[in-house]
């Protein structure tokens, strides 16, 4: 009688066991598909661009395939070398590009200038230095001293944050202009570092996470402030220097609107030398180029799209980590 | 001669080429060829001369101005000073001007001067650094204002009535320039007056340090408190605690907090105008400044500030009246409280660290006593016996708690113990007061009888407890004893070595390893000179030894050299120089363009108008943007339409990101998934890449003409057709009158074709650049009728970003148009943003700590449940924060619109100029300022002011509601 109970239940046990392993089976099978979809979805655009990059059709009067007919790798060397292939009656002719993309000689004066690329990077680098700078000391002030205007700068930032930026950098350009430091790279370094303290959301989350009694015990031993922060908190907060400096260093290469506002000079600059930055170079390469060869410089906007891509997303990538930390952290530090 | 005109021409040249472009061509054509006649031929010597003397008697003039400035702030000084008598009936308010007054009244000259220029006081005390800091200051204060702070700020006030050469100069730079140097001017004024003020509090501290650490008298005031024997006059003038505050702050160097609390130790005057004495202490503070006085008096060093602290924490003082009452009273002591256990200063990190040392064990229970003890301050009855009842209502209950905690005070003994002793002393006066009140009508008894026999009640009581106490006090003293001992057993641990007797401690005794090396050093220490069984008697001599050399040591002021100020800025200022930077980039690049950009608002500031003129409000862009105005009528259509769009793309990209996200991170997160960092991976490829790149790429892929609409159209064969009789017409029939049979459509019109039909209730289809073909057809009745035939060409395209009819429905200022690009918009948007929410997710739910839903597991809970009641609420509750960011970034995201549509499709009839139907506000003030002709940067002002009311009544809503920006040290 027992037994046959007891049998019953481990069937009934069993046969639960094997509806709930189909449920599961089932429904993994649902999340797989699902996220293979997605994945596709996600990853479509990206692999597309690089697809592109490596067209070997030049200088049509036509849109750009949706998968080019002739691959090569001739993008990546115009590029770099500043010229353009351009479609001439049936066969194409070689000529000098509106852009210049690393660095060139041909200008006027012969003289060696930096191309977009190479002043971004020398932008990003300063503003790196000033933005983690800044940045840094705002949030470990906010985060550890406790000082009279604390509250209220920290409700200030708050507000500032909601005025439309783009107001300003109207007046910003303006005063540039007056004191004569437009269109230089310090124009730009200064936009994107001069107001990095308010960002100081997601470093005060870190610092907030170290413990304070460490703090502590080096005041009990007679140390600083100063000293604390330089030779306790400093070293304990690795993560988010690397995180800072890295997201201050990508800035400048996503960035169009200030860039492109604050820097007149347009960024078809192989003469001129002017500066200009990457995104506002390719913007320009995209759509600003003449009517009738619309696709005229699309195989070196992906070329360059993909030489700024893949360095900051394997940046990315690598540092991940500090990101998912910063962001949950900071989120629930306030 | 030719070399001399040549630049002259060049000059002409350069001048009339500003007139080449449109825009400029508006600027007052008559200023320029002045200016030009002008630099052609030079005014004469004695005009020039002239002008040069007048110049310099203006100049003259605002330095007189300065001086009446700086003789103002005196003035500014006695007016206040004649109000302070007025000011003390208030308390708490005007404490500013009351010191100042005070100040004023009491000082000698030389302060006096220093109220005109600025740290002259500094040099009756010798502090050169100070002195020349200030009066560094003040001259460059007065030689901004001189050269370029008054000018600027008449102009600032005279804007838009520039001088003509001015304005024919260049009048957008010149406005400006006035305009920036204008707001300059305004913070450097209040800057300077910040300092001004820290340099008259500076002189006015030194003075008081001066008058009252008096060698002597201090020394006298020091043994007078010491010796527990004094109480003063209670109607000396009170000195105020602010003012100790600063005093100890600027002057010792103390922390903003333990300055506070300094000032809590009342500091009394002597009715002669003598110097000041220390009189009585806040019971609470009464340790603390000990060991400051130790710190003061001999520069302890850390460690032995530490033990004297320890000692005199418990010292029991003398009670006294609070003249505040005893609300007063209370606000201090939960103030004090509050300190004790929140603040973060020196003093308190101490208290914290020492809590974590065993070794230090007894100091923590004093303190907790000590804080019982400020509760005591709240009765004066306790203070004064019974004289205090007998005023009162004598009905009115003594709280036991005061009396309490008094008998704490006094007796160290623990709180249970006093509650009861107090609980006996005040039922015996109860007891007598109700004989008192029985024998009233037989014989009234003599108050002092009363008063006698409720003091001896409450001595009786506190007598007997007396004893218990000192019964506790042996106890501990044997425990001490006690473990002394053991540390004499631990001595040949010793002998093996720091560690091993460190591991012994925390075995035997739980020390920790501070409080363990502290008593490995003792003990080493001990059996090197003398039998470590005398410990105990040793420490206390030391004790005493110390409480002997302090209190015979006077208390001697050391004013902070200049040296000393500068290194507070890397300790105790140390927010100061960490702060400076950042804040002044933080004013240049941001607070000072949104100043300029708000006052812009209310000028009339655009390409036509140069010169931000016209300041006021008739002329400035929010009437403009409310439709007042020439040419301005379409203007509230055009705001209402994009605030509607600007709202619901604001919900929808973050909302629909925010849900997405986050089912997506539950798909990865599941758990029979593998390679769970390969899918995340993927997605964060798209974030890693530059947005702008992708929305540039996605933009040509869904343009118009764009790849997808050609290899789409790549499929599209147009259309044949076919006559009545089967034969193909080639050519298209536009029908110009004889109605023929009606057409057979023959032959494939492809994707587009076959989409094309799909239409919305009025008719648009949803593919654009469509070609038709009209027929006309007679009726059975012989009317004659138009038959029109759409068809796609290879020209023909789905306007993803461009469709402005298909979908969209006309309500006046509630149309919606361009219901397509919305959509895909906002698809887009989901693109871009899902990834976003994904990874902040995934970090949060790998924080989720495992037991939560093993514990509901065993209590039931099946996976759905879990999910609502573990994983969302844990969820929403650490990126609530996040939504209300990502919120009002969506209000101002730039770039999805603007890489995608740029604002297209527009229509001029509908909306003003340059805005279109998927613009964004803020796209709107790009356009406005950057694509429009006439560039309205007064409108963009204006429209940054009301998108910053928007953000702000969003913040507002929701601000308040997340728990995380309410109790922020809480998460700390």
């Amino acid at each position: 009688m027992s037994t046959s109970v007891i049998e019953a239940s481990q069937k009934q046990a069993k046969k639960h066991y094997a509806s709930q392993k189909a449920g599961r089976i089932a429904g993994d099978v649902l999340v797989y598909l699902i996220l293979t979809v997605m994945a596709f979805i996600w990853l479509a655009p990206i692999v597309w661009l690089v697809l592109q990059s490596f067209t070997g059709e030049y200088g049509l009067a036509s849109q750009p395939k949706l998968f080019p007919e002739v691959w090569s790798f001739e993008n990546y060397i115009y590029l770099a070398t500043n010229m353009v292939k351009k479609a001439s009656g049936s066969g194409y002719i070689i000529e000098d590009s509106a852009f210049n993309f690393f660095w060139s000689t041909a200008n006027m004066e012969g003289k060696f200038v930096f191309g977009g690329f190479m002043q971004t990077l020398l932008i990003s680098v300063f503003s790196a230095v000033i933005s983690t700078l800044f940045t840094l000391a705002t949030a470990y002030a906010f985060s550890r001293l406790r000082f009279k205007a604390r509250k209220p700068m920290m409700r200030l930032i708050l507000i500032l944050g909601m005025f439309p930026g783009f107001v300003s950098l109207i007046i910003l350009y303006n005063t540039f202009k007056i004191l004569g430091i437009g269109n230089s790279i310090w124009t730009l370094v200064i936009c994107y570092s001069g107001g990095a303290g308010m960002g100081y959301y997601i470093a005060k989350g870190f610092f907030d996470t170290i413990s304070k009694q460490i703090d502590e015990a080096a005041m009990i031993d007679g140390a600083t402030k100063f000293q604390i922060f330089y030779k306790i908190t400093l070293p304990l907060s690795k993560p988010i220097i690397v995180y800072t400096v890295m997201t201050s260093f990508m800035a400048p290469w996503a960035e169009y609107i200030t860039a492109s506002y604050m820097l007149t000079g347009g960024a078809q600059n192989n003469k001129t030398g002017t500066v200009t930055t990457v995104s506002v170079m390719l913007y320009e390469m995209v759509n600003a180029t003449e009517k009738s060869l619309p696709a005229l410089y699309w195989g070196q906007f992906c070329a360059g799209a993909v030489l700024i891509a893949v360095p900051i997303s394997l940046l990315f990538i690598l540092m991940q980590k500090n990101y998912v930390s910063g962001v949950t952290g900071g989120a629930v530090k306030g | 001669m030719e070399e001399n005109n040549k630049p002259l021409e060049a000059k002409n040249e350069e001048l009339s080429g500003t007139f080449d472009s449109p825009d400029e061509a508006k600027i007052d054509f008559e200023g320029i060829r002045t200016l030009n006649r002008d630099s052609m031929k030079p005014d004469p010597f004695y005009l020039r001369l002239g002008r040069g003397i007048v110049e310099l008697l203006l100049r003259l003039l605002l330095l007189i101005a300065q001086v009446i400035f700086d003789v103002g702030k005196a003035v500014l000084q006695v007016v206040v000073g004649v109000f302070k008598y007025a000011w003390l009936g208030i308390k708490g308010i005007g404490r500013w001007f009351r010191n100042k007054g005070r100040m004023l009244l009491e000082t000698d000259w030389l302060r006096r001067l220093n109220l005109i220029f600025n740290g002259i006081g500094y040099a009756k005390s010798k502090q050169w650094g100070n002195m020349v800091v200030f009066l560094c200051t003040e001259i460059l204060f007065i030689a901004y204002m001189f050269l370029v702070g008054g000018n600027s700020l008449v102009r600032f006030v005279n804007l838009g009535q520039l001088t003509e050469g001015e304005i024919a100069a260049s009048a957008h730079d010149v406005s400006i320039r006035v305009m920036v140097l204008g707001i300059l001017t305004v913070f450097i004024i209040l800057g300077y007056f910040f300092v001004w003020n820290k340099g008259v509090q500076g002189g006015y501290d030194m003075y008081q340090i001066e008058n009252l650490y008096d060698y002597k008298q201090g020394h006298a005031d020091a043994l007078r408190v010491l010796s527990h024997l004094e109480e003063f006059d209670e109607d000396l003038t009170k000195l105020s605690r602010h003012k100790i505050r600063v005093l100890m702050r600027t002057k010792y160097g103390y922390s903003d907090l333990s300055s506070r609390i300094i000032s809590y130790v009342d500091f009394k005057r002597i009715p002669d105008k003598k110097p000041l004495a220390i009189v009585s202490f806040g019971l609470n503070l009464k340790g603390r400044f000990y060991a400051w006085y130790a710190k003061i008096g001999k520069k302890l060093n850390q460690s032995t500030w530490h033990t004297v602290f320890a000692k005199y924490l418990v010292w029991t003082p003398k009670p006294y009246v609070h003249p505040y009452g005893s609300a007063y009273v209370n606000n201090l002591a939960s103030a004090s409280y509050y300190r004790f256990l929140h603040t973060y200063d020196k003093y308190n990190d101490y208290i914290r660290c020492v809590r974590d040392r065993s070794a230090l064990i007894k100091v923590i229970s004093n303190q907790n006593k000590v804080i019982q003890c400020v509760y005591a301050e709240d009765e004066s009855s306790v203070r004064n016996g019974i004289p205090a009842i007998s005023r009162n209502d004598p009905k009115a209950k003594l709280p036991t708690k005061g009396v309490a905690s008094r008998i704490v005070g006094a007796f160290e003994c623990s709180f249970e113990t006093a509650v009861e002793a107090a609980k006996l002393a005040l039922n015996a006066i109860r007891q007598s007061q109700l004989t008192a009140k029985k024998s009233k009508g037989l014989e009234a008894p003599r108050p002092e009888e009363i008063l006698q026999s409720k003091a001896d009640s409450i001595s009786d009581a506190l007598s007997s407890f007396q004893k218990k106490w000192r019964d506790d006090k042996l106890a501990e003293l044997d425990r001490q004893k006690s473990l002394l001992q053991k540390s004499d057993l631990l001595l040949e641990m010793a002998e093996e070595g720091k560690t091993c007797f460190l591991n012994q401690l925390k075995l035997q005794f739980d020390l920790d390893k501070d409080a363990g090396a502290k008593l490995y050093k003792e003990v080493s220490l001990a059996k090197k000179t003398e039998d470590p069984k005398d410990n105990l008697s040793r420490r206390l001599a030391h004790f005493e030894a110390y409480a002997a050399q302090f209190e015979s040591t006077p208390l001697h002021p050391s004013p902070t050299t200049f040296s000393k100020q500068l290194k507070a800025f890397g300790d105790e200022k140390f927010a100061v120089t960490v702060m400076a930077l950042p804040t002044i980039g933080c004013l240049l690049v941001t607070i000072i363009p949104l100043i300029f950009s708000i006052l812009l608002a209310f000028t009339n500031w655009d390409t036509m108008n140069q010169g931000a003129g016209n300041f006021g409000w008739s002329n400035s862009g929010f009437p403009a943007l409310f439709g007042f105005g020439e040419g301005m009528s379409t203007m509230p259509r055009t705001l209402v339409t994009l605030f509607i769009w600007t709202m619901v793309w604001a919900v929808f990209a973050t909302f629909l990101n925010y849900i997405f996200g986050i089912v997506l991170a539950l798909l990865i997160q599941r758990k029979t998934i593998r390679g769970k960092a390969f899918w995340r991976t993927i997605f964060i490829i798209s974030i890693a890449i530059p947005q702008f790149i992708t929305l540039l790429v996605i933009a040509k892929f869904f343009g118009d003409h764009g790849v997808l609409n050609s290899w789409l159209g790549s499929f599209t064969h147009g259309v044949e057709v076919a006559g009545a009789d089967g034969a193909i017409i080639t050519t298209y029939y536009t029908g110009s009158g004889t109605p023929e049979d009606p057409y057979v459509i023959v032959g494939e019109q492809g994707f587009l074709g076959w989409i094309s039909g799909w239409k919305d209730w009025n008719g648009n289809s949803i593919v654009s650049g469509l070609k038709s073909l009209t027929n006309y057809v007679e009726d059975a009745d012989g009317t004659i009728r138009a038959v029109t035939l759409e068809y796609a060409t290879k020209e023909s395209y789905i306007g993803f970003f461009s469709n402005s009819n298909w979908g969209g429905w006309d309500a006046g200022l509630l149309s919606v148009r361009a219901v397509l690009p919305k959509i895909n918009i906002i698809l887009i948007n989901c693109w871009v943003g899902i990834p976003y929410t994904m990874l902040s997710t995934m970090g949060i739910l790998m924080n989720i700590p495992e037991d939560l839903y093993e514990s509901s597991r065993i209590d039931g809970a099946n996976s759905w449940t879990q999910f609502w009641k573990i994983t969302m609420p844990y969820v929403l509750f650490v990126t609530g924060p996040n939504l209300l960011t990502s919120f009002i970034g969506n209000i101002n995201n730039f770039n999805v619109i603007y890489f995608l549509t740029g604002g297209n499709p527009n229509s001029q009839m509908a909306l003003t100029s340059p805005a279109g139907y998927t613009d964004l506000l803020i796209t709107w003030i790009y356009k406005m300022t950057v694509t429009a002709t006439t560039k309205q940067y007064y409108l963009a002002s204006a429209l940054g002011c009301v998108i910053f009311l928007i953000c702000a009544f969003f913040s507002l809503l929701m601000y308040g509601k997340l728990g995380s920006t309410k109790n922020e040290e809480e998460f700390q």
